[in-house]
């Protein structure tokens, strides 16, 4: 396997695009992606907090750590993974990220795997979609996603812009009145499985 | 001198009688509280190493033509093999040995689990070892999955027969009593996930073969591989310098062991087998569940008349039934006790001892059932404690304890409880609870250290042992410097490697602080008295007036100081070598371990989340060597408790069985974000009847009356029962609504 950092956006020719690598290596090691060739993209997506503009290729930490960015993305960035993940997973890669349903990260022959059926829809699906979960009950696994879309619909739920869709699919959003104290959990689909 | 005596030794709780040989233990013990350098917090002595990455743990070993194994394993629950080819693998790019059912232990025909190993190959990577195994071919004969451990008791398919105690008139007692209780509690699978999976590299050199190992053991991987493989113990060299966790499911070899020994016989190559983060998840062990079916009964006075359980540990395909009960049976003076444990066989990944096993899950049932009662008898929770404290072990002695201390310790924190009530808003309640700890930890004989001074002034405690990571390095140094009157820089501790040192027993059972440092201490003594014995013939002094203190040979009028190190020239390339053995315990007495936590909890009784905001943990293991190390084991075990109490569940497929919380991000241990504010007190007395030493382990009792403890404060807080582990938002949701007295649903 090669890692190539190319440095500029006309020189990326195939292969599998990283930033943080945080969501693409633990696909790879579970053979859900497979890939000879890793593009490290992390000079070329535009990175940075510029009033209402987050760039892609922001980590989570400097998400979490910037007094610009509403309390409520901040406390999404603080509440995902680890420390040292969200020095390395981007804001773009953490609403890229694949389901985190445990049959389809098993290679489970689920529908979004190409089979017939939902394998969490009958099985352990205490922690799916509890609403539009008939094709797929798995739901988007970013906390940031959702404080997003809490932004976009002003905390109340509405249907998602389409730019959105693809990325994050439908999230549920509650707000309890004050500004730093949000809950935000996505709750529904995903996207479709990238393919390397 | 050394005697033979005939004793029963415990380990995890287990207990067995045998013959032993001890040496005398005639060495008196130290004062109580801080010395010069034991009881005085030490940083760890390997912490520089290990931060830098420079610490070589077995997962680092790489040695030269190192090839790679995998493992195949059962797909099915329950079945059989009926066939099985091996050759379409060896034809695979880089694969060089493989090996079958049969062939090696642990590799079987029969799987009892999803996940159960059957096959494995070596190549020249993993990459490609893994690649392998979908070559091979196996037909299955699939057969009958028993999951649920009710049926499994019901219908006979169980590890051995059922256990059974009693005490006084346990009917009686219940029928006189003011007020009855029973409830039924319920505790999950919960998973090890050691930070350095189960993994070993194994290499032949001509007839010896040597084992690189991540293990609590290294006598015992020695032992356990030399009789499987038909060796001389003599042959096998077991090496664990540094390991990466191991909470008692690394006390024996595994087959990942055997599987690198075979293919590595079988290639003339060193072989690795390393579990993977997913294989660990499903075949590294785990904390079995229980189902506990309790019931208290006291008097309106709050005496605890009886106490009675069936318990049934559901064990898996393998491992071995731990005492659930035993809390049950040892924490009050309860005249009327009745217990039975069932052990049920079903078709799920093996049980190993998990830090404090049986006692983490008995203590759950039992210290909720206890709180239940004090508040239908309207008795504090601390009060009634105190009313029902156990002077003796069921007629035993205790060799010391201090519960009452601890109690004493706790009030500042149970005072707190009704400014923590008060800071409740209409979402968010607040309380404290409490809950006790009891455990062994006493550890024994026979164990052995040796030292060696040089000419430098510098020492070595040779012995050995294993550091499972818990800072037994420094405490060991820390007791050979206290002896000999240096400063704890001197001394080094060597370790880990069974061809490098004397017999030194496994890391578990809270055992090694106990076991080993009087063993250290004694070997310290005897290198002291030898040094003395020169000083005094190269100085023309007494011996008896002669002393090393901060570094130095002095005299007792004074006139002699001489630095140890300028002293010790005079040895040229000669050596001061001592020794030193574990003595024997107090005969007719129990050594045990005991504690209380007070927890802060805030339960959101919109959504059942719960938060521990507050633990002080207040603990009795006799004296205390190195105060910063027992914080960390402290802090650690409260951790680990907050993660088996709150988040952590190893879930299964209900269809094949097989387990779907194999990752770190769907198996949910605690991060650092769930810490709360951790205080950890120590009675800090030493065992008068214990060593000469007097301190007790500390790895286990941290974890035991975690779980307890928040849910005691969850019942303060809302008045809710919690029954089951995981306390997930469902269960929290259960509890609440089904809460007595409470307000019809909305």
């Amino acid at each position: 396997m090669e890692l190539l950092r190319p440095s500029s956006l006309a020189e990326v020719d195939g292969g599998l695009i990283v930033h943080g690598a945080t969501e693409v290596v633990p696909l790879l090691r579970d053979g859900i992606l497979q890939a000879e060739t890793l593009v490290d993209v992390r000079d070329l997506v535009p990175s940075g907090i510029e009033g209402h503009r987050i760039g892609a290729g922001t980590t989570l930490a400097a998400v979490e750590a910037s007094a610009d960015v509403p309390e409520a993305l901040r406390e999404a960035c603080r509440l995902a993974a680890s420390p040292q993940l969200r020095h390395m997973g981007s804001l773009g890669g953490n609403l890229l990220q694949s389901t985190r349903c445990w049959y389809w990260r098993l290679r489970y022959p689920c529908r979004l795997h190409g089979g017939e059926r939902c394998h969490a829809a009958d099985g352990e699906h205490r922690e799916h979609a509890i609403f539009a979960n008939d094709f797929c009950a798995s739901a988007h696994p970013s906390d940031v996603a959702a404080a997003l879309l809490a932004y976009a619909q002003g905390g109340k739920l509405e249907p998602v812009p389409d730019g959105l869709t693809a990325a994050t699919g439908v999230a549920a959003c509650r707000s309890t009145g004050e500004p730093s104290r949000w809950s935000c959990r996505t709750v529904t689909a995903a996207s479709p499985p990238r393919s390397g | 001198m050394a005697r033979l005596i005939r004793t029963e030794k415990e380990v995890e709780g287990r207990f067995e009688e045998i013959w032993l040989v001890v040496d005398e233990d005639p060495l008196q013990q130290w004062p109580a509280g801080p010395l010069e350098v034991v009881g005085r917090p030490a940083v760890r002595k390997d912490g520089l190493e290990r931060v830098r990455g420079q610490a070589p743990y077995t997962a680092d070993i790489r040695l030269p033509g190192m090839l790679h194994a995998a493992v195949l394993r059962s797909p099915y629950a329950h079945a059989r093999v009926r066939s099985i080819d091996l050759a379409p693998a060896l034809e695979q790019p880089g694969v060089r040995a493989a090996v079958g059912p049969g062939e090696v232990p642990g590799l079987d025909h029969e799987a009892g689990y999803a996940g159960a190993p059957v096959a494995a190959v070596a190549a020249e990577t993993f990459a490609q070892a893994r690649a392998a195994l979908e070559a091979i071919a196996v037909e299955w004969d699939e057969l009958d999955v028993v999951i649920d451990p009710d049926e499994a008791v019901e219908r006979g398919l169980v590890h051995g027969e059922p256990e059974r105690y009693e005490r006084g008139d346990f009917d009686r007692a219940v029928a006189e009593a003011d007020v009855v209780i029973d409830a039924t509690f319920r505790t999950q699978v919960v998973l090890h996930n050691s930070m350095e999976t189960h993994q070993s590299v194994c290499e032949w050199i001509g007839d010896r073969l040597d084992v690189y190992t991540s293990t609590q053991y290294v006598w015992g991987v020695r032992n356990e591989v030399a009789r499987e493989l038909g060796l001389s113990p003599d042959n096998v060299r077991v090496v664990c310098e540094y390991m990466g966790g191991g909470f008692g499911s690394k006390n024996s070899a595994g087959e990942y062991t055997f599987v690198a020994a075979a293919l590595s016989r079988a290639t003339g190559r060193p072989v690795r087998c390393a579990l993977t983060r997913r294989e660990e998840n499903v075949a590294a062990g785990n904390r079995n569940a229980t189902i506990q079916r309790l019931t208290a009964a006291g008097r309106t006075d709050g005496t605890i008349v009886a106490l009675g359980g069936e318990f049934v540990n559901a064990l898996g395909w393998g491992g071995w039934s731990a005492s659930t009960e035993g809390p049950m049976k040892m924490l009050y003076a309860c005249e009327n006790v009745r217990t039975v444990r069932h052990t049920a066989k079903i078709n799920t990944p093996p049980m190993k001892a998990f830090r404090a096993p049986g006692f983490v899950e008995g203590t759950f049932g039992l210290e909720c059932l206890i709180d239940e009662l004090a508040s239908r008898l309207d008795v504090d929770p601390l009060e009634l404690r105190r009313k029902n404290y156990a002077s003796s072990n069921d007629g035993t002695p205790f060799s010391s304890k201090n519960l009452e201390e601890c109690y004493r310790l706790a009030q500042k924190h149970w005072d707190r409880r009704h400014e923590v009530r008060a800071r409740s808003d209409e979402r968010w309640k607040r309380g404290v609870g409490m809950a006790s700890q009891i455990w062994y930890g006493g550890g024994g004989p026979p164990s052995y250290a040796w030292t060696r001074v040089t000419s430098d002034g510098r020492i070595a405690v040779v012995t050995a042992m294993q550091d499972i990571g818990t800072g037994t390095r420094t405490a060991m140094a820390q007791i050979a410097a206290e002896e000999l009157g240096v400063a704890l820089d001197r001394v080094e501790v060597m370790l880990g490697d069974t061809s490098r040192g004397p017999f030194a027993t496994l890391s578990a059972g809270s055992s090694t602080t106990p076991s080993m440092g009087p063993a250290v201490r004694a070997a310290a003594a005897d290198a002291k008295r030898q040094i003395l014995e020169i000083a005094a013939q190269r100085y023309d002094l007494e011996e008896r007036v002669l002393d090393i203190s901060d570094g130095r040979i002095v005299s007792a009028d004074g006139n002699l100081s001489v630095a140890l190190e300028d002293f010790l020239e005079l040895l040229g390339a000669a050596q001061i070598l001592g020794k030193g053995a574990r003595g024997p315990n107090p005969t007719g007495m129990s050594v045990l371990t005991f504690g209380v936590h007070v927890v802060e909890a805030a339960v959101d009784v919109d959504t059942g989340e719960v938060r521990v905001e507050r633990v002080a943990a207040i603990h009795d293991v006799g004296r205390i060597v190195n105060p910063l190390g027992a914080e960390s084991q402290v802090e650690g075990g409260v951790i680990q408790g907050i993660g088996h109490t709150l988040s952590e569940q190893r879930l299964l497929d209900p269809e094949t069985g097989r387990v779907l919380t194999t990752s770190l991000d769907a198996y949910r241990l605690p991060t650092i974000a769930d810490v709360p504010e951790i205080v950890c007190e120590f009675v800090d007395r030493p065992d008068e009847h214990l060593t000469n030493l007097g301190s007790k382990g500390l790895g286990e009792p941290p974890i035991v009356p975690i779980a307890a403890a928040i849910a005691n404060a969850i019942r303060d807080a809302t008045g809710a029962d919690v029954h089951e582990l995981p306390v997930s938002r469902e269960e929290m949701l259960r509890a609440l609504k089904e809460r007595r007295g409470a307000p019809a649903a909305v």
